[in-house]
């Protein structure tokens, strides 16, 4: 059975480094998968978990049980160094290919394969959209459809108010409705 | 029922809708509208199926060792303990002389060396920006415009209101500026042209970690540095 993060925490603050890494291992798969959907490369996202668990050893002294369980802490952490990661390399970004290789989706088993393909497409079709998308609506939207973020903490981690958090997410999904339409009717036109 | 809806007002209620976080009477506008608007129903079936893909994004394992590199550049990152002394090892020779007097000679001594040392730096900047004044300037130009830049990113930051970000988002660009001339250093001295976006991105990832004395030590293992199995210091100024 796994030790608790409360137990691992009281030792990493004792100086054990084993401990460290068994907490690092516990919380690597989500922190990597934030990291992943913010940045959209893999070799970006692996600098990116990296630099977030620096981030976080040097504030675990900061951490109080007071503040939340861990996991929800180290989100916080994880998710605002993601932002801060995306906002300084935007720029740097435009132009650039995502991971193609990293979209493979797992078939549903009820869909056919003919469906399986549309959905696969379509999953595509919005993975490119959303690298696109302005970072006013970009991160709000991963932060809510991608990472299942109560709009609420969206609003703290972002310094907007609550109205402009679900309005932008709306509007994230309506501008990423509206190309899929467009390229439907494109489609059906070539057919 | 009366169509009471535009398209501009579904378009903005569609998530409300799609949520069921509409009441009674909204719903139903909503609802009639949608059913007499081929573009508003299609826009909403979009609307499904973009949260669907956005909930169906592939959940990708960490590559192998991911965690264990994680785990050692955050320990590698803690400060070194500051000694009281900035040369512990440091002894004034015994001359037979009383303290003071030897402690005022030292500072003397300090301070002639001191003088001196910052003299030969500054003459040989004045010799170095006078033999090459054109290089001199340009560099001093890029400097301006890197400084601009940082101050914009700070300005940014503060008028989003998130003040206490302000050293994170300086570090990530200045990190950036950093690969940015490494980048175009070496493609001077390789004689290289501007290549394209994923080769300049290549060539910025392999140069990512270069020494910046302005910040305390962070190591961080880059993607392109585990190839070689290689672990450099990468500099940030610690928060």
């Amino acid at each position: 059975m796994s030790e608790s993060d409360g137990d691992l925490l009281d030792r990493c603050r004792r100086g054990e480094e084993a401990a460290w890494h068994e907490l690092v291992a516990q919380h690597t798969k989500k922190v990597f998968g934030l990291a992943y959907r913010f940045s959209g490369r893999v070799d970006e996202a692996e600098d990116l978990t990296q630099e977030i668990f620096v981030k976080v050893y040097q504030s675990l002294d900061r951490y109080r049980e007071n503040d939340g369980a861990f996991p929800g802490w180290l989100m916080t952490v994880a998710r605002n160094r993601a932002i801060d990661h995306y906002r300084s390399r935007r720029m740097e970004k435009l132009g650039r290919a995502d991971d193609p290789a990293a979209l493979d989706v797992v078939a549903s088993a009820e869909d056919g394969p003919l469906r399986t393909l549309e959905r696969h497409e379509r999953i595509q079709f919005v993975h490119r959209g959303l690298r696109s998308l302005p970072p006013d609506l970009r991160e709000p939207l991963i932060l809510f459809d991608l990472q299942g973020v109560p709009y609420e903490e969206i609003a703290t981690t972002l310094g907007l108010p609550l109205g402009t958090v679900k309005s932008r997410i709306n509007r994230a999904r309506v501008e990423l409705a509206k190309r899929l339409v467009r390229a439907r009717e494109a489609l059906a036109t070539r057919r | 029922m009366s169509d009471t809806y535009d398209c501009g007002r579904v378009e903005d209620l569609l998530s409300d809708r799609l949520a069921d976080a509409l009441d009674r009477e909204g719903t139903t506008a909503f609802d009639a509208h949608v059913a007499g608007c081929a573009s508003c129903r299609a826009l909403t079936e979009a609307v499904r199926d973009v949260v669907d893909a956005l909930e169906s994004f592939p959940s990708l394992e960490p590559p192998v060792g991911l965690a264990e590199r994680a785990a050692a550049a955050a320990l590698k990152s803690r400060r070194p303990a500051r000694s009281a002394l900035p040369w512990p090892g440091l002894r004034l020779p015994d001359l037979g002389l009383p303290a003071g007097l030897q402690a005022l000679a030292a500072a003397v001594a300090l301070t002639v060396t001191g003088a001196a040392l910052l003299a030969a730096t500054e003459s040989s900047r004045l010799l170095e920006g006078t033999v090459n004044a054109e290089a001199y300037l340009v560099e001093r130009k890029d400097r301006f415009v890197e400084d601009f830049r940082l101050l914009r990113v700070v300005v940014t930051t503060a008028f989003e209101g998130r003040l206490d970000r302000v050293n994170d988002r300086v570090d990530d660009y200045r990190r950036l500026l950093e690969k940015r001339r490494a980048v175009e250093e070496s493609q001077k001295r390789t004689g290289e042209p501007k290549s394209d976006a994923g080769s300049v991105r290549s060539a910025r990832h392999a140069q990512r970690d270069v020494w910046n004395p302005n910040n305390a030590g962070r190591c961080v293992v880059t993607a392109s540095e585990r190839a070689g199995g290689v672990t450099r210091r990468r500099s940030r100024r610690e928060s």
